[in-house]
């Protein structure tokens, strides 16, 4: 990522590299405000050569092997916050979360996801990621972990705009954990003529309790999340007259932003050609497989 | 020793390996001891006089030598007309340009200091826009113009913005027009681009304590630096020497002059210590010059049968603040603006404008990507309101080898090339006349062509020159001025002295394969315009002429055969008449030495070199000859168009050539392909965005954006005709830059004959085409929307 700062060298930092979770809190603590964690990098190393970020001291997280983990444990599958993105591009993720697959195929290219984490896409806190739409959709959790304590809070509302996050500086996203239901789900992207979608569509459908997050990233500061309450969607009714009513709603409520990759109104258009498109592969599936 | 020929066949180039393991030394890996940094500091204005500049903060960073500003290099720069300042002197004139270079002993500290650097500006009005620049009462970019000097053939117009007129005249276009029965008359747009070389600009520069001036930069073309430098800084040519790495892309962005006469000045004045200036991409996509903007104002009338009878055509290239280049992109995009086509009537004002933006330089294709947006385009329409389809259009218009005139009044000569054949196959292989359905009912598939021709644009005497030296193991050197900046060059010549030698090929060294050096290579004038294989290929054949010669007079007394009886092929030296009497060439490389000690000859050095013939500059109504060679081609592709989305979707390409001679077809299929991706960049995403001061707002590769591979999802079928060019080098001609000139009319054209939507302005990004489609079809649109969303019903209703 790049916003086209004039500097060739990174600001002066010290390095740290602790080998354990306890090490990295304690760390983490006792250099409060003054740190920033980095597993592969690819954010943080250009946020910090555009000097957008000038910490003290960074803390690289890629001995801490609690981090390193990505299991299944009651029904939640856990991403460690060093987990790479390449590690998520497995059939059975693709199976069991074709929206998390989804998106993070879609996240850069194949030498960044061997380097880039899902958790931190997420923790870059930028509208354009791919991440936090996805673990919106997915109803995904975060836990946060600090020197004393740890706490497990909703993804959904964590990142309040760009560059903010609901994390406070002793504190490290540590796991992701997206409940394994059954779901189907798809992740869309239109990015013409830039590395981030100009709007993007999370769409996870559980298909056990009858009900969807359609969530729009990469057009507002924040995604926007439609359930299926919110458009009086009704499964019991014909899809076609469900279609017009999640269109009307995007109509009388979705308006994007304006900015240097589109303007608003095809924003919208984009918008509603992709939920459409998320719709009809979702439940087009559904008819497939009955 | 072996005489399987190489030509023709596919051969990897000859500094792969150097390349995939990462080993080939490029300028930016050179450190020399004592080196120290550079960084420069920019203006925040786009037009605004410098009142004063102070630098005491910024001197006592730790690790800071000195700071310069303009007023230290009172030098100007350029090759066809000297705009250029080494840095701002009195008044910045963009946004971006540099005002200031700070020298320390790491980059970390310049960085630190060039933001202690305080410049006080009064801003003045800045002048933006091509058209505006032109108004009576437009702020002047260049007070001074009138003192600039100007290459012969360049005519800037001081008390203006105009950096140079050129005009083409042919007959009478007014009465063209009027007795035409179809008449396309519209206004087509390209925006500022960047070269996007993966390597950024990087030079140091050495200012010895014995006044030599010695530069390790990332140049095309160190002759011609070297040529530039020399001049404006006054230093005699055989005191500067220029080394020139192999670079990481070019494209025509590393031509002419660079950043070498500032490191140069930066190095006196830190001491006669090395100076090395890296740039950053934001610095390369703001402080250093990228393409000009085009703006093209057409009007082309055709018979009912379909020939083009006038082409009245003013062309505004935006230069930005430097035009130093960009006044010759104007001349040839200008003389070459009718392309393949005959046309009876032809009037076009090419004019090259200053602008307060970013300065611009040559890029690959150098006018003709810009003059055959329109061009191409306009040839569809009409064929569409004539009822005629896109290949009889141009096969009535195509300039006839042999018999056609140029407007410049130059004959087309009969060697030239095929183009009818070039059209044919292209559309042949595109299938142009069948009707493809899309997989879904919201988009369309359309096809498209465009022909495409370009001639090296250069000066009337551009040389070039060769040594080939022969070793007492039966190896090569050959010492050429041509680097490597992946466009296959130095493999292609080494391909050919192979050939003709009879060795193999592992057997010849193009010295300059890991780098130009002006002390130790062969002169030639630019690696640029796709002159390198035809100058520097005709160039080495006559120094293997040479060589042979050398080595018939020697061998003739070790034969004791006339010389014109001795032959040398296949490796071996032999007597025409008495075959059976021959040795190896090696034998004969260093002299011949008989088996009782004696000697005869000595070590054979083979010079050969090249200069055009029978070119001229061009007159005030562009009449002249100023070309070596055209190589014609033509480019289709299937395209598919979302039509809700406006997002255009290549699923097959053609690209096909005319190139004489196949010499590496390796490297022909790797530039065909390569340039159908760099001209799909721009064809359907790259522009520099400004905001209305003046401000890039896109100077990164992440909102800039190149096409990744991810982008590249389709076939592209390459076909190469070989009409030999007789005085080319074994019958080639010149191909680097033809392969990325019609991708953008191609695709135009696709969306074109799909939909009637007529395009007029890249980069046809979705929005612009969704725009487009609304304004000029919008029922497409609506049908589209519809069916798509019928498409959804029918999931359910089966």
């Amino acid at each position: 990522m790049s916003f086209g700062g004039p500097y060739f060298t990174l600001p002066k930092f010290k390095y740290l590299r602790p080998d354990s979770l306890e090490e990295l809190l304690s760390s983490l603590h006792e250099h409060s405000g003054n740190a920033k964690i980095m597993s592969g990098g690819v954010g943080l190393l250009a946020f910090m050569k555009e000097r957008l970020t000038a910490p003290e001291y960074v803390i690289s997280i890629s001995k801490v092997p609690e981090l390193k983990t990505l299991q299944i444990k009651g029904g939640v599958l856990a991403v460690g916050a060093n987990v790479h993105l390449s590690e998520l591009e497995s059939g059975s993720i693709k199976n069991s979360l074709p929206t998390l697959y989804r998106a993070v195929k879609n996240i850069a290219d194949p030498t960044i996801r061997n380097m880039g984490t899902l958790v931190g896409d997420l923790a870059e806190a930028v509208p354009w990621g791919d991440a936090y739409p996805a673990l919106i959709s997915m109803e995904a959790e975060a836990e946060i972990s600090k020197k004393s304590s740890s706490r497990v809070v909703p993804v959904n509302g964590l990142v309040l705009g760009l560059g903010q996050i609901n994390v406070d500086d002793d504190e490290i996203i540590s796991r992701a954990l997206i409940p394994l239901r059954k779901v189907r789900g798809t992740y869309l992207k239109f990015a013409n003529g830039s590395e981030y979608g100009l709007a993007t569509v999370a769409l996870t459908y559980f298909t056990e309790e009858k009900r969807f997050n359609l969530v729009i990233g990469s057009a507002s500061e924040t995604p926007i999340t439609i359930r299926e309450s919110d458009v009086d969607w009704d499964f019991d009714k014909d899809f076609g007259t469900n279609v017009e009513k999640l269109e009307r709603y995007l109509q009388l409520n979705v308006n994007p932003v304006d900015d240097l990759l589109a303007s608003s109104d095809f924003r919208k258009n984009v918008i509603r050609y992709l939920s459409l498109q998320a719709v009809k592969e979702v439940f087009l599936d559904e008819r497939d497989q009955n | 020793m072996n005489s399987r020929t190489v030509l023709g066949e596919k051969v990897p180039q000859v500094d792969s390996w150097l390349k995939v393991t990462g080993t080939l030394r490029y300028s930016f890996d050179i450190s020399l001891p004592g080196m120290l940094y550079a960084k420069l500091v920019t203006s925040k204005y786009a037009h605004a006089k410098i009142r004063s500049l102070s630098f005491e903060e910024a001197l006592k960073v730790p690790g800071v030598v000195a700071v310069a500003t303009g007023k230290d290099f009172p030098f100007r720069l350029g090759i066809y007309v000297s705009d250029r300042d080494v840095l701002a002197v009195n008044k910045v004139r963009w946004v971006g340009h540099p005002v200031a270079a700070v020298i320390a002993t790491d980059m970390s500290s310049a960085e630190e200091a060039a933001e202690k650097v305080n410049v006080d500006y009064e801003p003045l009005e800045p002048v933006l826009d091509v058209e505006k620049a032109l108004e009576k009462d437009a702020p002047l970019v260049h007070e001074d113009l009138a003192d600039y000097s100007v290459f012969p053939g360049f005519r800037p117009v001081p008390g203006t913005n105009i950096a140079n007129e050129f005009n083409l005249v042919k007959g009478d276009v007014e009465k063209g027009l009027k007795e035409s029965s179809v008449v396309i008359e519209d206004t087509f747009r390209i925006p500022q681009i960047s070269h996007a070389a993966m390597e950024v600009q990087n030079s140091i520069g050495y200012w010895r304590p014995d006044n030599v001036v010695e530069l390790w930069s990332s140049v095309q073309s160190p002759f011609a630096t070297r040529f530039l430098l020399s001049k404006s800084l006054g230093v005699p040519l055989n005191r500067v020497i220029v080394h020139a790495p192999p670079i990481g892309g070019g494209f025509g962005l590393k031509a002419g002059l660079g950043w070498e006469a500032l490191v140069a000045l930066l190095s006196k004045k830190a001491g006669n210590r090395p100076v090395k200036l890296v740039l950053s991409r934001a610095e390369q996509m703001t402080s250093a010059p990228s393409r000009d903007l085009f703006l093209a104002k057409v009007r082309a009338g055709f018979s009912k049968e379909g020939r083009f009878l006038a082409y009245k055509a003013e062309f505004f290239l935006d230069a930005g603040a430097y035009a130093d280049y960009t006044v010759n992109v104007a001349r040839t995009a200008g003389y070459s603006a009718e392309g393949s086509y005959e046309i009876e009537n032809v009037n076009v004002k090419s004019l090259a404008v200053y602008t307060n933006k970013i300065p611009t330089t040559a890029m690959r294709g150098f006018g003709h990507p810009e003059n055959h947006w329109p061009l191409e385009q306009i040839l569809d329409r009409a064929a569409h309101e004539l009822k005629m389809d896109p290949v009889s259009i141009r096969a009535v218009n195509l300039l006839k080898p042999g018999f056609s005139e140029r407007a410049t009044g130059e004959k087309v000569r009969e060697d030239e090339g095929n183009p009818e054949g070039v059209l044919r196959t292209a559309a042949g292989l595109i299938e142009i006349d069948k009707v493809e359905n899309p997989s879904v009912p919201w988009t369309v598939i359309g096809k498209g062509l465009s022909m495409l021709v370009k001639a090296p644009s250069q000066p009337s005497n551009a040389a070039a020159s060769a040594v080939v030296k022969l070793n007492e193991d039966g190896t090569v050197d050959v010492i050429t001025g041509t680097g490597s900046m992946g466009q296959g060059t130095p493999t292609g010549l080494a391909m050919i002295v192979a050939e003709e030698f009879g060795v193999p090929l592992e057997s010849v060294k193009v010295v300059q394969t890991e780098g130009v050096d002006t002390d130790r290579s062969a002169y030639t004038w630019q690696t640029v315009g796709s002159r390198g294989l035809f100058s520097d290929g005709i160039a080495v054949l006559r120094a293997i002429e040479d060589a042979k010669g050398q080595v018939k007079k020697i061998a003739s007394a070790v034969f004791r055969v006339p010389e014109d009886d001795v032959e040398v092929s296949g490796g071996y030296v032999f007597s025409r008449t008495h075959p059976w009497i021959r040795k190896e060439l090696r034998e004969f490389a260093n002299g011949y030495t008989f088996s009782d000690g004696t000697s005869v000859g000595g070590p054979v050095i083979g010079r050969g070199s090249y200069i055009p013939v029978l070119n001229t500059f061009l007159d005030e109504k562009g009449h002249g000859s100023n070309t070596v060679f055209h190589t014609y081609g033509a480019t289709a592709v299937e395209v598919e168009l979302n039509l809700i989305t406006g997002e255009i979707k290549v699923l097959r390409a053609v690209q096909v050539f005319d190139v004489g001679k196949v010499i590496n077809l390796l490297t022909l299929i790797g530039q065909a392909d390569g340039g159908f991706i760099m001209g799909l960049g721009s064809a359907l995403f790259e522009e520099i965005k400004f905001d209305d001061s003046g401000w890039v707002l896109n100077p990164n590769l992440t909102h800039y954006y190149v096409p990744r591979i991810t982008d590249c999802d389709f076939e592209i079928k390459e076909s190469f005709i070989e009409t030999p060019q007789k005085d080319g080098p074994l019958g080639a001609r010149g191909i680097g830059e033809h392969v990325m000139i019609a991708v953008a009319p191609a695709i135009a054209n696709a969306v074109f004959n799909a939909t009637g939507v007529k395009m007029n302005e890249l980069p046809m990004s979705a929005e612009k085409v969704w725009r487009e489609i609304m304004k000029q079809k919008p029922e497409l649109f609506s049908k589209a929307l519809k069916s798509f969303q019928e498409s959804l019903k029918e999931v359910m209703a089966e």
